[in-house]
């Protein structure tokens, strides 16, 4: 038989499973939307962003966005050439909206990645190894697992000055714990699964053991945690922003938007609903696909 | 007479019982009691027991999957407790293991063919088209075929499954094979099925065996020497048809008595064992069997016993 | 032991052409086609066959237990001192379940609650199914009376909680009432579950695999237990297992399971003595017995078939050495061949007479 044939078999299964659950279809849908705005977002757009250099506080140089400003088209409401208005300085919301999927995007994924790459490795080792060691990045990921984000955020802006990239510094710090704790949870249940004693009585060293044996058995619950945080990034990113510390204005971030446009909220209503409505459906999908997830790989639907 | 393939001296496998984070560690979980056997080569040693006594331990032990807290464990001539960890890797292909329950000893995210070929290429034994035809090779000798090969463990039986670890567990052929409760979890017929598969083998590649069971008509089909264990001891040994014919210690009666006959036509007579398996952690003075034995006297209590031969090769810890 | 069926009693369990199916993504799974079966009031019956073949859905279809997404009884009788519980509702199944008839399970760990006290759990049982008359009803007290009505309807039922279990054999059955069901061993978790089932004296006990998960001697101690209780309370007990030896010493009279059918059936002397049904007889020549020396056991080749897409005909044909052109097309009916002995099989005569016995053939499993 084909080698491949019992996997394809297996994936269809799970797809079957999945596609009974209609929100988690919903859910995979809205985040293809978004995957493929984020995609084709320069030719979507129909007016686009420039980058300059900016020297920081520092001194180094940072980039920056920066769009064209129209003064005599301000906060006209949408429109054709408009589809989602115009805001205060005359630019094209839609376009800053369909720009700012990649920035959110860019914000999730790596944040998310860098936490996770971060809480596999030392729940893995914490988990795998035992002893000292374990008690040691056990401790170490309790002290960051009480520092909140927010105060963190703030104090890294006060520092170092408002930017993306250093609230994404900031959320990786205080994301990877959790991470690392339930990852280790997951190796300690699997070491003392039989096949692993099986691996090591035919000789199969540490690395071996923890990266073909432990690690694609404990990673499924961290798969369905990882993709409802990544809706859960994302409103954090948005609120940071919001409330000053993210994105520098003039960026097309969605959470800049919304703190931007309310001060027009009742004149000028597209300006925080359009952004908002994508901050909504983005984390709605995120949220949807990972209860999907969780659904699908829970041992007792299968079969 | 040659030399026993494995000889094991005073072996101890005490594992702490930690409370607290700080605290010394003064209670230990004496699974394995200062145990020696000799298995020869060729033979199928038998070891039987409840569950709590030990005898999987001590499968373990024996080829040093778990390293004795003390004693001396002679392998091929080898002390397996003072070599290094190189030449313990060495060792390792000649001593297997047949693990009790198929559907956790197998990777559920590997196929067959990775689950088969994991240990010939750890050993850098094969690669490639070697590889695939040592593997198909390996399925034929336990009674499955190529189809097998790209599937995942879930998509087989149970007996299947177990024929897999045997197949895994001849890869590297072993001198020496563990098998910890194979059939515990299987059906009677399938049963019936392995167990010959396991005997052909054995005459067909000349393993030596060490069977662990709690199944007592399973023992004496297969093995050709027993152990009875009790709480980490072994209370009784013997060749097995001396050891159905007489046995002595009590436990030993118990255990057979115990065992449910199926011929309606001879209905025995349990006899009754009262209270539970002690606990290893602090198992009862003297003798560990004391508490629940008919015939215990006072020196029972308090001296524990020492293995004398009754008979030819028939040896007892009994007073 | 208690001695064959009089004829002119009316069985106390009466299951007839029972046929339950489960949907599932696979197919559908046919467990049951026509299974049909007697057990008789304070009797043993034992009902044996290997994983799959169907022996627990029969018992989980009888008490209605049967999950109804996957699962459906699609047709049969199940009668109960004459009433079809097939036809009766939830309501009647309820009242029936823990008091007249009742069930204990294989894994005694999973079937306690782990977060109540022993004694709690069979009190619940008891405070469901017993009237106390020595205590007055609570309908029309105020809210105090009525209280203290509970209170002691609740202390009466732990009392005879403990009384239960003083039943089953378990020394100080006071201290262990307090203790959880994680502070026993398995064989006293057995126990446990016995005396709650066994505490409204049900007119049968259902058995599944009661003593698989246990040790020898404690499987000895607790099928002892079983047979006493059987005697003093007039209990009938239908046992579940795959353990022929049990079966042999247990049970009055056996059903023998394989693939959703019952192959074999009657009286255990006389199906040990004389078993006619091809897999009755490779199930008890495939297993090792302490009073022979035999080289090899003999198999039944082949595998239990896929019950979503069963053989035609007699589900056992494909792995028969008696086979025949029939056996492919339509199921065989129980004949009876003595008096309280039945086969499903056209061909047990020749099974019988032929020298057909060691069959030392390889081995043969299929995918």
């Amino acid at each position: 038989m084909k080698s491949n044939e019992s996997r394809i078999k297996d994936l269809r299964f799970t797809f079957h499973l999945f596609r009974r659950s209609l929100l988690s279809m919903v859910g995979l849908i809205l985040i293809l939307i978004l995957l493929i705005v984020a995609l084709i977002a320069p030719f979507l757009a129909s007016e686009h962003p420039s980058y300059v250099e900016v020297p920081t506080e520092q001194g180094t140089t940072r980039v920056e966005e920066r769009w064209t400003i129209y003064f005599d088209r301000a906060l006209q409401p949408p429109s054709l050439q408009h589809p989602f208005g115009t805001d205060d300085y005359g630019r094209d919301i839609f376009s800053m909206v369909v720009y700012g999927s990649q920035t959110s995007l860019r914000i999730c994924i790596l944040v998310i990645g860098i936490s996770t790459l971060a809480g596999i490795i030392l729940g893995g080792l914490a988990g795998y190894f035992g002893g000292v060691l374990d008690e040691i990045l056990m401790r170490i990921t309790d002290v960051f697992l009480a520092i909140p984000y927010l105060i963190l955020a703030l104090a890294v802006a006060a520092a170092l000055g408002r930017s993306i990239d250093h609230i994404m510094e900031a959320m990786i710090i205080t994301w990877w714990p959790s991470y690392a704790r339930l990852f280790r949870g997951q190796v300690l249940a699997i070491k003392e699964q039989q096949f692993v004693e099986a691996a090591r009585s035919v000789g199969a060293n540490n690395s071996r053991i923890l990266f073909r044996h432990i690690l694609p058995n404990s990673i499924a619950p961290l798969l369905v945690e990882i993709t409802l945080d990544l809706g859960a990034v994302l409103l954090v990113a948005a609120g940071l922003s919001f409330i000053g510390l993210g994105a520098s204005p003039g960026t097309a971030e969605w959470g800049l938007m919304i703190s931007m446009g309310r001060t027009h909220m009742f004149h000028a209503w597209w300006y925080v609903t359009f952004p908002g409505l994508a901050i909504l459906f983005v984390v709605l999908g995120f949220n949807l696909l990972g209860d999907g997830l969780r659904d699908v790989t829970d041992p007792k639907l299968r079969r | 007479m040659t030399d026993p393939l494995l000889n094991a001296s005073h072996l101890k496998e005490y594992f702490p019982v930690k409370r607290g984070i700080f605290s010394s560690t003064k209670d230990y979980v004496k699974a394995v009691d200062d145990v020696s056997i000799q298995i020869r080569k060729g033979e199928t040693f038998g070891l039987v027991g409840e569950s709590g006594c030990g005898k999987t331990t001590l499968g373990r032990v024996l080829i040093h999957l778990i390293p004795p807290t003390s004693g001396t464990l002679l392998f091929m001539g080898e002390n397996l407790s003072e070599i290094t960890k190189r030449e313990l890797r060495l060792m390792r292909p000649h001593m297997q293991i047949v693990f009790q329950d198929p559907s956790s000893s197998l990777n559920p995210r590997m196929t067959i063919k990775q689950i088969l070929s994991e240990p010939l290429r750890i050993n850098h034994r094969y690669k490639g088209e070697e590889l695939t035809k040592k593997v198909l090779e390996l399925l034929k000798t336990v009674g499955l075929d190529s189809q097998h090969l790209y599937r995942f463990p879930h998509e087989f039986s149970g007996g299947q499954k177990q024929r897999i670890g045997v197949a895994r567990a001849l890869s590297l052929n072993p001198d020496f094979i563990v098998l910890d409760e194979p059939t515990s979890s299987l059906d009677v017929s399938v049963q019936a099925q392995i167990l010959n598969l396991l005997k052909d083998l054995q005459d067909q590649f000349n393993l030596t065996y060490l069977f662990i069971t709690h199944d007592l008509s399973v023992i004496k089909f297969i093995s050709d020497r027993v152990a009875v264990m009790y709480a980490g001891k072994i209370v009784e040994y013997a060749n097995t048809p001396d050891l159905f014919r007489n046995p002595t210690h009590p436990y030993t009666k118990a255990l057979l008595s115990a065992i449910p006959i199926p011929d309606p036509r001879q209905r025995s007579k349990h006899i009754h064992l009262s209270g539970e398996v002690p606990s290893l952690i602090t198992p009862p003075p003297g003798c560990r069997f004391h508490p629940r034995c008919p015939y215990a006297s006072e020196a029972c209590k308090r001296i524990e016993p020492h293995m004398k031969e009754i008979s030819k090769d028939h040896f007892v810890a009994c007073f | 032991m208690e001695p064959t069926p009089s004829t002119t009693d009316q069985p106390l369990l009466s299951i007839r052409d029972l046929k339950t199916y489960f949907y599932t993504y696979e197919g559908v799974v046919k467990a049951l086609e026509a299974t049909s079966f007697d057990i008789w009031k304070a009797e043993t019956f034992g009902l044996i066959g290997e994983t799959g073949c169907g022996k627990s859905v029969t018992a989980l279809s009888t008490m209605r237990l049967i999950p109804q997404p996957p699962g459906k009884i699609m047709s049969g009788q199940i009668l109960f001192n004459g009433v079809d519980l097939l036809k009766e509702p939830e309501t009647t199944l309820q009242a029936l379940r823990g008091c007249a008839i009742s069930m204990i399970f294989q894994e005694p760990m999973t079937a306690l609650n782990p977060v109540y006290t022993i004694g709690h759990q069979i009190a619940e049982v008891i405070l469901l199914h017993q009237s106390f008359p020595e205590i007055p009803q609570k309908k029309t007290y105020n809210p105090i009376t009525r209280r203290r009505i509970r209170r002691a309807r609740e202390k009466r039922a732990f009392e005879k909680a403990i009384e239960s279990l003083d039943m089953v054999k378990i020394s100080d059955p006071k201290k262990v009432a307090y203790q959880y069901p994680h502070e026993l061993s398995g064989g006293m978790r057995q126990r446990a579950m016995i005396a709650m089932m066994l505490s409204c004296t049900p007119d049968l006990l259902i058995a599944d695999e009661p003593t698989t998960a246990l040790d020898v001697t404690v499987q000895a101690q607790i099928l002892d237990l079983m047979k006493d209780l059987q005697q003093r309370k007039g209990t009938a007990i239908w046992l579940i297992t795959h353990n022929l030896g049990v079966i042999a010493e247990m049970c009055d009279r056996v059903g023998v399971m394989y693939a959703g059918y019952i192959v074999e059936i009657g009286n255990t002397d006389k199906i040990f003595a004389n078993p006619d049904h091809p897999y009755t007889r490779g199930l008890l020549r495939s297993i090792p017995r302490l009073t022979e020396d035999r080289r090899r056991l003999e198999i039944i080749p082949g595998s239990v078939p896929n019950l979503i897409t069963p053989p035609e005909g007699c589900r056992f044909h494909p792995r028969c050495p008696y086979a025949s052109a029939v056996c492919s097309t339509t199921a065989p009916p129980l004949i009876e061949v003595e008096p309280d002995h039945c086969v499903a099989c056209y061909n047990y005569a020749t099974a019988k007479f032929s020298v057909v016995g060691a069959q030392e053939e390889h081995d043969r499993p299929s995918a």
